[in-house]
């Protein structure tokens, strides 16, 4: 693998925050997630479980519900009392209504997906019309009573909806908009417990209703007669969040625990025709509440406060035997939030409201293998420079040689100078940025710092030239001669200002040539997102890393794949290496090595050498410490193109710095954990 | 000689208002004997009136009042409101600047449609900062005096005063006392006393403890060295 002296950051403090509610779109392909700071993510099931768009959040809005309608539309209703739908072309939160009625607690679209109700804080339901064109539409009021609706469910066939509150819930009918039936949820319970809230609630075609209470109860109600069918008590903590799935034979229930319970609807004698309810598995994925679950066709899926996300096929219901049927945890997220200047040596660490400049420390030392030295010199936090206003950031970047810094948040895209004079270091806003219609999806600066490459809409990239002092001008804006509506969301530029690479919205990777300012080809179509590409500076071959793990090079000059490529496609990647969980999310080359590719994912850091053999399925993947242990000659034999590490866990980002040197940024789960909500108490024995 | 006495007077207190007074104990056996006293209609009726007329002006002092308080109250609004809002000349300002230019995109997008504008009405207050950024940027045609912008801001009082409500009552209900939370370092402690390798408790050392004490510390070391240095030289 060679030797390197690496640079182990563990000073990047990310708090991922906590995922609110999730919305598994109804033909299943796709799953929308809000998060506690208003972010709301899209992950595409088919490719390979990837987070393919991105929307920031935004410091006054809170996502407390989402919902697809009508086709691909996603709207979401927060306590600010607005209904948004969230424009997924364009990465941004398009329209907002106010509801009417205060902050909203829940969503719920109608079976035909022309509808919204919500339910709001005054304890009124509303409905609202979706407008094909874009956009929403008040229709009217149902019957309102005191007590805030805190979750809602409407039957299948639209004909009533179920609303949870304190203590009780009703069942409204949606013709009439009058209450049909009020049941109480607590009157079996002693007078000295706090109240009752119903969580979430569940109305099922057979006429079934099941809620979720905060005594940790899933109970099963008969609405029209108002009794109680079955009860089952499930956690001793709150049962927060309810997800029925299609065929509605299976429940899934998160808790404040952090526990998940499936309960399925079984025959109780043997092929007999009478059917209960019965709690069959519990998970304990989470450590923090689960308040968001959600039940595709073939899994369950949650997501708690501690920022992960799980998805846990199901055994009975996955066709083949492969790797489909394993758990899948998402905790990180699958872009870059690390920019690093090379020559300079500074990180820029970007989080949601501000960035942070860092410059590497440094060590006189040398030792053998593993060893740790101890650095001469502190790494130091230069800068911390906050956004303007309540957006989050979209995206930022530094450049290379670490003089410009630039960023960008949904309203406003800004470009700064930074000078280190001794000590200290300065900050200047560049002035008359040109003005363009932000947000800004991605930034890249080129190898000399002398261009600056916006990513835009519509497939668009924006060309800008830096001046010195400290200026900024347009020369160029880059379009997809076919047209685009989704947004360019990588940008890889060459080493010798050549070549740029851009990636849109809808997979296409289109090449330009900067020279003349004219599209120069695209590469072949792939049935799979693209998770980081960047441009070989030698060879100006671009090396390309999509989310189902495949791994393609294509030559710009000759439009074409690379023969190495043909080969690791008729070889085939090795079963482990597809089997991986996290996409890469970079890629670097080694300058003095032209046959290196450095790549990385969440879990592992790994070289790829395109001068040795590919390894086939039968031969070990991560041997590097058997490689190790073998005298010379044996190694040869042994050595395969894969050079894999995988010691430094979780990673965020890699890069090298210079020829002996790496960079790795890290950021172990333990140490976010703390700054995460308080957690319930579970006592184990022994404790 | 005293009881026929205040028979007598029982006897003229009956005459004059007969609901009124309670007979006393001491005639009551003269009463027994006698019929009861007749009392002209007028005399009846003058005193009803008198009466009526009393508690006639109680309540109409009680609803003057009433108005009064009011009236001091409506006035107090309309003076706080007539302070929120600018003077009526630049009032009209901005009106003719709003309907000269367009508003501004970004600000339009993130207010609410359907909120009412009072004439253009712009709360100084929570605009300033957009105000201060504004300037600088001038419109062609529209003003050629002073350089700032106004632009339209939601009024969101009300619905701050709500959404904190209902964050109340969701941390109340997750987070109160009868919910069983614990500590991060408690919680996550309990995974490392059940390790085979038994590990110290996270967030063993907390680092804010002594705080006041390291600053003393440093301070002092800091001027200790500043005398060294000087004794040095």
């Amino acid at each position: 693998m060679g030797e390197f002296e690496v640079h182990r950051v563990r000073f990047f403090g990310l708090v991922p925050a906590g995922v609110r509610c999730l919305a598994c779109h109804p033909r299943g392909a796709r799953l929308a997630l809000a998060r506690t700071d208003g972010t709301v993510e899209v992950y595409n099931f088919a490719a390979n479980y990837f987070q393919e768009k991105v929307i920031p959040g935004h410091e006054a809005r809170s996502v407390e519900s989402l919902c697809w309608a009508a086709g691909e539309r996603l709207f979401g209703a927060g306590l600010g009392g607005d209904i948004t739908e969230f424009d997924l072309c364009g990465l941004s939160a398009a329209r907002g209504v106010d509801g009417g009625g205060g902050p909203i607690w829940s969503m719920v679209a109608s079976g035909t997906g022309t509808q919204l109700a919500i339910g709001c804080e005054d304890g009124s339901v509303k409905i609202f019309q979706v407008v094909p064109g874009g956009g929403i539409q008040f229709e009217r009021n149902l019957d309102r009573r005191k007590g805030r609706v805190l979750c809602l469910s409407w039957h299948r066939s639209g004909t009533y909806i179920v609303a949870g509150s304190i203590d009780f819930f009703r069942v409204i009918d949606v013709a009439s908009g009058q209450t049909v039936q009020r049941i109480m949820v607590n009157h079996q319970v002693e007078k000295a417990k706090p109240e009752c809230v119903v969580w979430a609630i569940a109305l099922l075609s057979s006429g079934t209703v099941v809620s979720a209470d905060s005594f940790g109860r899933v109970q099963f109600w008969d609405w029209e007669q108002g009794t109680l069918a079955e009860s089952h008590t499930v956690s001793t903590s709150a049962a927060l969040s309810l997800a029925v799935s299609e065929k509605e034979d299976s429940i899934v229930v998160g808790t404040s625990t952090g526990a998940t319970y499936q309960l399925q609807l079984l025959p109780v004698k043997l092929g007999g025709l009478e059917k209960c309810w019965v709690r069959t598995k519990p998970f304990q994925f989470h450590s923090h509440d689960v308040r968001a679950v959600a039940h595709s066709s073939t899994a369950l899926i949650s997501g708690g406060l501690d920022a992960q996300l799980v998805i846990r096929p199901l055994m009975e219901k996955v066709q083949k035997k492969g790797y489909d049927a394993v758990l899948r945890k998402f905790t990180f997220p699958h872009r870059r939030l690390v920019s690093c200047a090379r020559k300079a040596r500074l990180l820029l660490f970007q989080f949601s409201q501000y960035l942070e400049l860092w410059r590497l420390g440094s060590t006189e030392e040398t030792g053998k293998d593993g060893e740790v030295l101890p650095p001469c010199r502190m790494p130091e936090h230069l800068v911390q420079l906050k956004s303007k206003g309540p957006e989050h950031i979209y995206c930022s970047c530094v450049s290379p040689c670490g003089t410009w810094v630039g960023y960008s948040t949904a309203s406003r895209f800004q470009l700064y100078r930074v000078h280190c004079d001794g000590d200290g270091v300065s900050l200047r806003k560049v002035p008359k940025v040109p003005k363009l219609l932000p947000p800004a999806y991605q930034l890249q600066f080129s190898a000399d710092s002398e261009s600056l490459f916006v990513a835009s809409a519509r497939g668009s990239v924006h060309v800008f030239q830096l001046l010195e002092p400290g200026g900024c001008k347009h020369l160029h804006t880059l379009q997809p001669p076919s047209g685009c509506s989704e947004a360019v969301y990588l940008l890889a530029p060459s080493a010798d200002g050549h070549w740029l690479a851009a990636v849109s919205g809808d997979w296409a990777i289109h090449i330009y040539n900067l020279k003349c300012f004219q599209h120069h080809c695209v590469v072949p179509a792939y049935s799979c997102a693209v998770s980081a590409l960047a441009i070989h500076p030698s060879t100006n071959n671009l090396v390309i890393a999509y989310s189902d793990q495949q791994l393609f090079e294509f030559s710009i000059p000759e439009k074409q794949y690379t023969s190495w490529s043909r080969a690791v496609q008729s070889r085939g990647l090795h079963r482990t290496w597809l089997e991986r969980d996290s996409p890469i999310t970079h890629i670097t080359f080694n300058p003095k090595n032209p046959a290196h590719i450095l790549l990385h994912d969440t879990y592992l850091l790994c070289i790829l050498d395109k001068s040795l053999p590919l390894p086939d399925d039968s031969t070990l993947l991560m041997n590097q410490s058997t490689l190790k242990q073998l005298p010379e000659t044996a190694r040869k034999r042994q050595l395969h193109a894969f050079k894999i590490c995988k010691k430094f866990q979780p990673l965020l980002f890699m890069d090298l710095l210079d020829e002996n040197c790496l960079v790795v940024v890290e950021r172990p789960i333990m140490d976010f954990k703390t700054q995460l909500p308080l957690a319930v108490q579970q006592k184990k024995f022994g404790t | 000689m005293v009881r026929r006495q205040k028979a007598k007077v029982a006897a003229g207190g009956k005459r004059r208002a007969p609901a009124a007074l309670p007979s006393p104990a001491s005639s009551s056996e003269d009463e027994a004997d006698e019929a009861p006293e007749e009392v002209p209609f007028g005399v009846a009726r003058e005193a009803a009136e008198a009466e009526r007329k009393l508690a006639g002006e109680a309540a109409r002092r009680h609803r003057e009042l009433l108005k009064e308080k009011r009236r001091r109250h409506q006035e107090l609004f309309a003076e706080q409101k007539k302070r929120r809002l600018l003077p009526e000349a630049v009032l009209q300002e901005l009106q003719e600047l709003q309907d000269v230019s367009a508003r501004p995109t970004e600000q339009a997008v993130a207010d609410d449609p359907g909120e009412e504008l009072e004439a253009g009405a712009v709360q100084l207050e929570q605009g300033h900062d957009e105000v201060q950024e504004k300037k600088g940027k001038r419109r062609k045609g529209a003003r050629t005096k002073g350089n700032y912008m106004a632009v339209c801001l939601k009024d969101d009082s009300v619905t701050g005063l709500h959404q904190q409500l209902a964050k109340d009552f969701l941390n109340a209900q997750l987070y109160g006392p009868h919910t069983n939370r614990v500590q991060a370092s408690e919680f996550f402690s309990f995974a490392n006393k059940r390790d085979p390798v038994k590990k110290a408790a996270v967030q063993f050392v907390d680092k804010s403890w002594g705080q006041d004490k390291k600053e003393k510390a440093a301070r002092f070391k800091k001027r200790w060295l500043a005398t060294q240095v000087k004794n040095g030289v």
